[in-house]
Parts: structure tokens; sequence; C-alpha cells
């Protein structure tokens, strides 16, 4: 009798602990490396664009876009809205090459700040110090989202969550930086 | 088709993500300072190119750092004492250059600032 009054715990708990404990230790990884890493202050490929700066603001406005794609293909593909009327065969896989390539876009990016700005550690510095801490956020709920994916343990909300919180913390990122940039060095500033 | 082209792709953002962690690590600048002597002595509008342009603009009229052009810096740091401080140790975003400069380097890039910018 006293075991049926027992509470079992949800083992989806369990895993839902996991991969947050993942994606905490992929952020706090990336930040302590930016903190304590001397900053180089030097800069990367340019490709085509005039400066690193700007390769960095369009990149990280490419994956923002993808990333806006990639929530309206969630949305599309959980019923959340009906647009297009059929689901296309194709959108499943679209939805995982948009969040790859958004993950791409982003690399370049993550690694000139990490490695040739580092940490904003300064509060006071409020834009430079919410753009490093969603910075490393951003690569710790991706974490999370990329094994939420893979796990069929979680409940169900888990992978909406993961994914919203992926794009929310990129799009602090961005808006602290390549929005920034945009509205006070120059648009389109190639 | 599609499936295996995403992948593909998939597979070299792992590839990406690796690299992006050793390199983290393994792409250390060389710190060893030059040693100025007189017949090598800093340059710093080349120095400046190399370390400084990509925040602060080509002609120093500012990017993501300040504007240091048309005798910003020297308003904003009238005593150069100041600034190469600053370039020495680093503030808000700007990196500290005390390891990767001599200090000769920084009194030359910090004197081109003040009077080799436009």
């Amino acid at each position: 009798m006293a075991s049926e009054g027992r509470v079992r715990p949800d083992p989806g708990t369990g895993w839902l602990l996991g991969l947050a404990a993942a994606g905490a230790a992929v952020a706090v990884a990336l930040g302590t490396y930016g903190a304590a890493h001397d900053p180089t202050g030097e800069a990367l490929f340019t490709l085509f664009f005039s400066g690193t700066i700007n390769l960095k603001a369009w990149f990280a406005t490419i994956a923002v876009a993808l990333g806006l794609f990639q929530l309206a293909s969630a949305m599309r593909l959980y019923g959340k809205v009906k647009i297009p009327r059929q689901v296309p065969a194709w959108l499943g896989d679209a939805h995982r090459l948009s969040g790859t390539l958004a993950f791409l876009f982003t690399l370049p990016v993550a690694y000139h700040c990490l490695w040739a700005l580092g940490f904003e550690t300064d509060s006071g510095e409020m834009r430079r110090f919410l753009h490093s801490v969603a910075g490393c956020a951003f690569y710790g709920a991706f974490t999370m989202k990329v094994l939420a994916v893979r796990s069929a343990r979680l409940p169900s909300w888990a992978l909406p969550v993961a994914g919203g919180t992926t794009f929310a913390v990129l799009a602090i990122a961005w808006s602290t930086s390549s929005l920034w940039f945009f509205q006070n060095v120059g648009f389109p500033e190639i | 088709m599609f499936r295996r082209f995403v992948r593909v792709v998939e597979a070299l953002a792992v590839v990406a993500a690796v690299a992006f962690v050793v390199l983290l690590f393994a792409n250390e600048p060389d710190d060893t300072p030059a040693t100025a002597t007189a017949a090598d002595a800093p340059n710093g509008e080349e120095l400046f190119g190399q370390r400084c342009a990509g925040c602060h603009g080509d002609d120093g009229e500012g990017r993501s750092g300040p504007r240091l052009a048309g005798g910003a810096v020297v308003t904003r740091f009238p005593d150069v004492a100041d600034q190469i401080a600053v370039v020495r140790g680093g503030r808000g975003g700007m990196p500290s250059f005390g390891s990767r400069l001599t200090d000769a380097e920084i009194e030359a890039v910090v004197a081109y600032t003040r009077d080799g910018l436009p």
C-alpha cells in the first residue's frame, strides 16, 4: 500500500536535467575560455567583406534568418500553423538543414568573438556583457536542442522549449551586435 | 537525395565544431615581442592596420570601436599616458595588447593614432 502512494520520478526528468547540465557545461566552458584567454585583437578572414566585423554582422544576420525559418518550419511541423495546408515532404529535412547551416554561420563569428575580443565581464558595459552571455548561452541551448532531438525519453514540450530558447538567445546575441552594428556603423556596410 | 545532402552538411558541422574548439586553443599568434632596434623601428601605421583597423576602421573613422580620427583620440585622452595604458591593459571591449606588442610598438601605434590619422 505504501508503495502505491509513492511518486515515481518521471524518467524524462533525469534526461532533461542531463541535457540542461550538458548545455550549461558548454556555455560555461565557452565563457570561461573567453574570460581567461588573452584576446588577440587580430582580424580574421574577410571573404568579400570590407572587414571582419562586417563579415560577423552579416553571418550572424544570416544565422538569425535561418533561425526564423527554423521557427516557422517547426510551427508547421507541429501543426501550430496550417500554411501550407499540406506539409511538404521535404520540410523536416529543410528544418534540419537550416539549423545546421545557422550553426555553421555562427562559428566564425563566435570564434572571432572569443579568440580576438574575449568575454566582457564588466556589467557596466551592458551591451557587450549581454552579448557575451547570450553568445555563450546560444551554444549551450544549441547543445541542448541537438541532444533533445535525438532523445525519445523527453517530455513532448522539451524540444520546442529547447528550440525556442536557442532562437531567443541567438536573437539577443544578434540584437546586441549585428543590429547595433547596422544602427551605429551603417547599413548594409558590406 | 536531399536527405543525404542534409546528412553531409551535418557531418561537416561536426567537423567544423571540432575545428572551432581546436583552433581556439591551437591558433595562438606569435607572442614573442620583436626586438626593436634603431634600424627596425616599429611602424605605427602598419601596426594600426594589423591590430586596430578591424574595429576602429582603416582610417580610424570608427566601426565597432570608437572613432579615433580627426583628433577624437586626443580629445578622449589629452594625456598620452592614459591612452597607452588602455592599449596596454585593455578596457571594456578593447583587448589588452600588453603581451602582444612591445612598449615601443605600443608607443608607435599610439603616436600614429594621434598624429598620423586623417
